[in-house]
C-alpha cells in the first residue's frame, strides 16, 4: 500500500501539474529557449578558456561547465521542489492534505521532485543534450566521457548524497523563514555560495587557502567533484580517491540534513506558537 | 447518552512578540480560561465578534496552534500527547482554503487531495463522485478550478475537507462572502452532513447565521467565554428584543427617549450610539417585531418634535446581545443613560444629581462627568470625597479630573491618593497628561511600552493635551524597531486606530513581501520613514 499510494500521489500530482504545464505553452517555449541559450553561452565561453588551466587536461571547457551546470540544475530543482513548492502548497491548501494525513516530509519532497523531473526532461534535459550534441560538431578537440556501469553507479550515489544534503539546506530555508519571518539567509547562502565556491565555474583548488573549507560544507561541491572525476578521469566509487569523497560527502550531507530537519520542525513549532501556521 | 467528542479545559492562549529566539512583550491574551465540551454529533457554534478569539480557538482545536496553558481532548485523545492520532479524525475549512492547481480540473484536484489524504483509488473515486453529486458539481467536474464562482469554490473547498469523512469538521465562517442562495445551499449541506453523524464546530460573527444551524454554542468576547449552553436557552434571553436604528435631531433626545420607554410599552430601552453636531445615532430596543414598532415609535418621536432623518428596523447584533443580556446589570444601564446625556450635551435631569452619591464608581464617574459644568462645586466635593475612598473610586475621580482638565482640584486631591499603588500612579499620570503636564511624557512612554498598561494608555491618548502629544510623538521617533512594531500592533488592535495615528502624527503603511508573504511595516513620523 505504501509504494502504491506513493505512486498514486505522484500520478495525481503529475496530472494536475501537466494541465498547468500544457496550458502555458509560451512559458514552456521560454524555458526550452533558456536552456538552449545557456548551453550556447558555454560554447562561446569555451572558446576563450584553455582547458589545461582548469586542472582537467584534455577536457574541454564546455563539458567541464556542463557537468557543473547539470549538478546546479539539481540544486535549483531541489529548491523549487521544496522551498517554493512548500510555500505555494501552503497557500493552495495542498500541504494541508499532507499535514492531515501525517505524510512524512521526505515523501512530500520526493513526490514533487520526481514529478518535476518528468517536466524537466522536456524543458531541460532534451534541449540541453540536443544543443550540446549540435555544438560539439563545431568543436575541434575531443573530450572523452566515461560512462561504464561503475561510472553510472558513482554518478547516482553522488546524486543521492547531494539530494540529501541539499534537501537539508531547503528544510533549513523553510524552517528559518518560518521563525525569522523576514529575509531568507539560508536561501542566499545556497544560491550564491553554491555558484561561487562549489566548483561549478572553476575548480575549487583555485580558491585561496582561507576559503578552502567552504566547498567542504556545500553539497554541490561533492557531486561536481565526484561527477568530474568519474566522467573525465574514469575514477569510480571503487577507487580510493572517490570512495573517500563519497564517505566525506555522506557525513557532511547527512549532518546538514539532520540540522535541516531540526530547523524545519523548530520553524513549524514557532509558527504554531506565534499563530502563523495554517 | 452521547459522549463528549471535544473537551476543552482551562485553555489559555497568549501571543508574544518575538526577537528571533527571545520571547518579547505580550501582545494579546487571545483566550482566557476557556472550558467547554462538545457532544458527539452536535452542530456546535463558536460565536464572537471579529477579533474575539474564535479563529484562535479553532486553530488550537485543529492542532494548528500551540496553547499557552490548559488541555484539549479530541475523541478522548490529548492532542498535545498524540497529535498524529488526532489528525486523521478531523478536518477543517478556514474560508476557501483548498484550491489545488488552479489550471487543472475540479475532479483531478480532488483526486490529488484524496491521495494526499491517504485514500485508496476505489475509495477515492467513489467518494469524489459522491461529493461532486452531493454538491451539484458533478457535471462541472472537468472545469478548471480558477473558473469557478465564489459559491462553487466554497462547495469545492468543503468537498475537499469532507473527502475522508472526518468525525469532526471545523469550519471558520464558511458562509462569508457568499450570496444568499449560495449560503442557503451550503447551510443545507452542512445540516445534512451533521444529520449523517459528523460533529460540526462552526464559527460565525452573526447570531442570525448561528440560529439557523447550531444546537449548542459558546459566545466569546475578547478571549473570555460569555455564554456556554444551548441556542434555545440563549434565545429565551433575547427573544423579546428587536432593534430600531434611528438617526435624528433633537436638543432633548434623552428625555424624549426616556419618556418613550415609559409611554410605549413595547419599547424596553435605548442607547445613544453617537452624537455629533446635534445629530444623534440611537438604538431603540422593542419587544415586538421591529417593523411593527416603526410606526408607533416614529409617531411618538414626531409628536415630540424630533426631526427623524432615518428610522429602520434593524437586526439584533451580537454586540446588542452582549450589551443587553450578557453584561446586563443596573449599573451598566444607568451609566449608559448618563453617558447618553453627556454625548448629546443635553441638560441633565434633576434626578441625575442623586447619582453623584451612587455606590458604584462607574455610575458616579458618569454622573460627575455629566454634571461638572452645571454643578461644579458639588461635583468637586464629590470628587474630593472619592479620592479618599476605595481604589476604583480614586481612579474614577482621576478620570473625571483629567477629562475636565481641573488642575487645581488635582493638586488638592493628590495627597489623599494611594500613590504607591501602580494603577493609581498610571491614572494619575494620565490625568496629568490630559491637563497638559509635559513632565509626564517619559512615564507615559514607559506605560505605553508596558504590556499591562499599553491599551489603557491608548484609550486615553487621543484626549491628552496637545503639548504632551507633541513631545510624545517626538519620543516615538527615537524608539527602536522592536518597540515601534509592538506599539503599532497595539494601535491596530485598538478601536480608535485612526484617532491614535492622528494624535501621534503617525502615518503608517503596511505591505507584504511577495516572496516571504510577510508583512513589512513603514512608519512615517514627522515625514521621516522609519
Amino acid at each position: 500500500m505504501g509504494i502504491y499510494l506513493f505512486w498514486k500521489r505522484i500520478q495525481a500530482s503529475f496530472l494536475c501539474q501537466w494541465d498547468e504545464f500544457w496550458t502555458f505553452k509560451i512559458d514552456l517555449w521560454i524555458n526550452i529557449l533558456n536552456t538552449i541559450l545557456e548551453v550556447a553561452m558555454w560554447f562561446f565561453l569555451a572558446k576563450i578558456v584553455d582547458p589545461a588551466t582548469l586542472g582537467y587536461a584534455e577536457v574541454g571547457y564546455l563539458p567541464f561547465v556542463l557537468v557543473g551546470s547539470v549538478a546546479i540544475f539539481f540544486v535549483d530543482n531541489v529548491y523549487s521542489n521544496f522551498t517554493e513548492k512548500f510555500s505555494s502548497d501552503r497557500d493552495s491548501g495542498i500541504y494541508k492534505m499532507s499535514y492531515l494525513s501525517n505524510m512524512g516530509i521526505l515523501q512530500y519532497f520526493f513526490i514533487n521532485f520526481l514529478t518535476s523531473i518528468v517536466f524537466d526532461i522536456i524543458t531541460v534535459f532534451i534541449p540541453m543534450i540536443a544543443t550540446f550534441s549540435i555544438l560539439l560538431q563545431f568543436v575541434t578537440e575531443n573530450t572523452i566521457f566515461y560512462l561504464g556501469m561503475s561510472n553510472v553507479v558513482t554518478i547516482l550515489v553522488a546524486l543521492a548524497i547531494f539530494i540529501l544534503g541539499n534537501l537539508g539546506f531547503q528544510l533549513m530555508t523553510v524552517g528559518s523563514t518560518l521563525f525569522l519571518k523576514e529575509g531568507d539567509p539560508v536561501g542566499f547562502f545556497m544560491e550564491q555560495f553554491n555558484r561561487l565556491f562549489s566548483g561549478q565555474l572553476f575548480p575549487t583548488t583555485f580558491l585561496p587557502n582561507f576559503l578552502l573549507f567552504l566547498p567542504k560544507i556545500l553539497p554541490a561541491a561533492y557531486i561536481i567533484l565526484i561527477w568530474r572525476e568519474t566522467l573525465f578521469k574514469n575514477q569510480t566509487i571503487f577507487d580510493p580517491g572517490v570512495i573517500n569523497l563519497v564517505i566525506a560527502g555522506f557525513v557532511v550531507n547527512i549532518i546538514i540534513f539532520f540540522i535541516g530537519m531540526y530547523v524545519f520542525y523548530y520553524g513549524i513549532n514557532r509558527a504554531k506558537i506565534e499563530g502563523r501556521w495554517f | 447518552m452521547k459522549k463528549n467528542i471535544i473537551e476543552v479545559n482551562n485553555l489559555y492562549k497568549e501571543y508574544y512578540q518575538y526577537k528571533v529566539f527571545k520571547k518579547g512583550k505580550l501582545l494579546t491574551k487571545a483566550l482566557n480560561n476557556i472550558s467547554f465540551k462538545v457532544k458527539e454529533g452536535d452542530f456546535f457554534g463558536l460565536l464572537g465578534q471579529n477579533g474575539a478569539g474564535k479563529t484562535t480557538l479553532l486553530k488550537l482545536l485543529t492542532t494548528n496552534l500551540q496553547k499557552t496553558a490548559g488541555s484539549i481532548h479530541i475523541d478522548g485523545i490529548n492532542i498535545e500527547e498524540n497529535i498524529r492520532k488526532v489528525k486523521p479524525n478531523i478536518s477543517w475549512m478556514f474560508g476557501v482554503d483548498y484550491e489545488g492547481y488552479g489550471w487543472s480540473s475540479i475532479e483531478r484536484n480532488l483526486k490529488l487531495a484524496a491521495y494526499y489524504l491517504g485514500m485508496k483509488q476505489n475509495q477515492a473515486e467513489k467518494r469524489i463522485k459522491e461529493l461532486l453529486e452531493y454538491f451539484g458539481l458533478y457535471h462541472k467536474r472537468k472545469l478548471d478550478v480558477w473558473r469557478m464562482s465564489a459559491g462553487m469554490q466554497a462547495k469545492y473547498s468543503l468537498a475537499a475537507a469532507m473527502l475522508k469523512k472526518p468525525k469532526i469538521l471545523f469550519l471558520d465562517e464558511p458562509l462569508l462572502g457568499l450570496d444568499v442562495p449560495a449560503k442557503e445551499t451550503l447551510r443545507n449541506f452542512l445540516v445534512e452532513l451533521n444529520k449523517e453523524g459528523t460533529t460540526i464546530v462552526y464559527t460565525d460573527h452573526q447570531l442570525q447565521e448561528m440560529e439557523k444551524v447550531c444546537n449548542n454554542l459558546i459566545i466569546i468576547e475578547q478571549g473570555n467565554k460569555m455564554y456556554d449552553g444551548s441556542l434555545d436557552n440563549l434565545k429565551q434571553q433575547y427573544r423579546d428584543a428587536q432593534v430600531l436604528e434611528l438617526t435624528c435631531q433633537s436638543p432633548t433626545i434623552n428625555k424624549i427617549l426616556l419618556s418613550l420607554t415609559k409611554k410605549v410599552k413595547t419599547v424596553t430601552d435605548y442607547e445613544i450610539i453617537d452624537s455629533n453636531e446635534g445629530i444623534h445615532q440611537v438604538k431603540v430596543y422593542t419587544t415586538i417585531d421591529s417593523k411593527k414598532a416603526l410606526l408607533p415609535v416614529g409617531n411618538y418621536l414626531k409628536r415630540n418634535k424630533v426631526i427623524i432623518e432615518t428610522l429602520n428596523a434593524g437586526l439584533l447584533s451580537l454586540e446588542d446581545v452582549f450589551k443587553k443580556f450578557l453584561k446586563k446589570n443596573n449599573h451598566h444601564k444607568t451609566k449608559k443613560q448618563l453617558q447618553g446625556f453627556h454625548k448629546t450635551k443635553e441638560q441633565p435631569l434633576q434626578r441625575h444629581t442623586t447619582y453623584l452619591k451612587h455606590k458604584h464608581h462607574d455610575v458616579r464617574e458618569a454622573a460627575c462627568q455629566l454634571l461638572h459644568q452645571k454643578k461644579q462645586q458639588q461635583v468637586e466635593r464629590v470628587l474630593r470625597n472619592m479620592s479618599k475612598m476605595s481604589k476604583p473610586m480614586q481612579i474614577s475621580s482621576l478620570n473625571v479630573i483629567g477629562n475636565t482638565r481641573n488642575i487645581g482640584l488635582l493638586q488638592r486631591i493628590k495627597k489623599h491618593l494611594q500613590t504607591r499603588d501602580k494603577d493609581i500612579q498610571v491614572h494619575l499620570t494620565i490625568a496629568q497628561a490630559k491637563i497638559g503636564d509635559t513632565g509626564t511624557t517619559t512615564k507615559l512612554l514607559h506605560y505605553l511600552l508596558t504590556e499591562k498598561t499599553t491599551q489603557l494608555l491608548l484609550t486615553h491618548l487621543p484626549h491628552f493635551h496637545k503639548n504632551v502629544l507633541n513631545i510624545l510623538s517626538k519620543l516615538l521617533h527615537k524608539l527602536n524597531k522592536h518597540n515601534l512594531k509592538y506599539l503599532i500592533y497595539q494601535i491596530e488592535k485598538n478601536k480608535h486606530t485612526q484617532a491614535l495615528y492622528n494624535a501621534l502624527d503617525i502615518k503608517y503603511k503596511e505591505q507584504r513581501n511577495r516572496k516571504t508573504h510577510m508583512k513589512q511595516t513603514k512608519l512615517i513620523i514627522h515625514g521621516k520613514v522609519r
